[in-house]
């Protein structure tokens, strides 16, 4: 599981890289939304490594919250600023 | 795992702060707080790490969305003479009463003052930009380029008139599409 886990942040390090390069401002959205999913994994991998079932709860909160900040820039960029 | 959250997050704090763009910086700003609510997880502090992703994700970048809504820019481009702009010239150019004028104008009409030394002409600018102006300074005359759709050029004509800038002395050039 470990192995997995050191695999993981492998990728979300690629993504990273995707935000610092990224040319457009899409880019940067899609990477930023890659980078929160492999991090929400690795977080769900670190609870049934430790056995705490808490962290699920912060994934969850995540996962949730997460999706309407992204949500709410792609609406704000396609309505050239207005929220 | 831990070095390079936390490196991850110098990495994004310092392209916040440097990135041209506001709407980049938000982005930067929403990958910051998500690498370090997984550092806060990895200090074994979970409580923190749940409030970090509540207030750093979703609230705040509302928040920053909604106040980048409020700010707005009032362009304008400077042209003189010089093929060659020096610091000196920046310097003193911002002195000249033309200047502080557009300033208490920007202020008036709740706008956030630019100004861009530039060497383009009209054209160019108003393709790249077309809500900015254009200052072109010669011989101690001032022309004002703007397009005649912005509702702002003939405030800016009686704001200046109004504030006693001497009217032979400028005159506004409202440039149409067509024209070019």
């Amino acid at each position: 599981m470990e192995i997995i886990l050191g695999l993981i942040a492998l990728l979300s390090v690629v993504s990273a890289g995707r935000i610092v390069i990224g040319p457009s401002m899409w880019d940067r959205l899609l990477g930023f939304n890659l980078l929160a999913s492999k991090l929400m994994m690795m977080i769900i991998l670190l609870a049934a490594i430790r056995g705490e079932s808490y962290l699920l709860d912060m994934v969850l909160v995540y996962s949730l919250l997460g999706f309407v900040g992204v949500i709410f820039i792609s609406w704000f960029v396609q309505r050239k600023g207005r929220v | 795992m831990l070095t390079g959250s936390l490196l991850f997050s110098v990495m994004m704090a310092v392209l916040a702060i440097q990135t041209r763009k506001m709407r980049n910086a938000v982005i930067y700003l929403c990958a910051f707080s998500l690498s370090m609510s997984l550092v806060y997880l990895l200090y074994h502090a979970p409580d923190v790490a749940l409030a970090e992703a509540v207030i750093g994700s979703a609230i705040s970048t509302i928040l920053y969305l909604v106040a980048l809504q409020k700010y707005k820019i009032l362009t304008f481009f400077y042209r003189s003479e010089d093929t060659e702009v020096r610091d000196e010239h920046y310097q003193e150019s911002r002195k000249t009463p033309l200047i502080k004028l557009l300033e208490k104008f920007s202020a008036k009409q709740e706008l956030e003052l630019q100004i861009i030394h530039t060497l383009d002409h009209y054209p160019e600018i108003n393709e790249k930009h077309p809500n900015a102006f254009l200052l072109e300074e010669a011989e101690g005359h001032t022309r004002i380029y703007g397009h005649p759709e912005n509702n702002l050029i003939d405030a800016l004509e009686d704001f200046l008139i109004k504030e006693g800038f001497p009217k032979a002395s400028f005159t506004i050039v409202k440039v149409e599409d067509t024209v070019l």
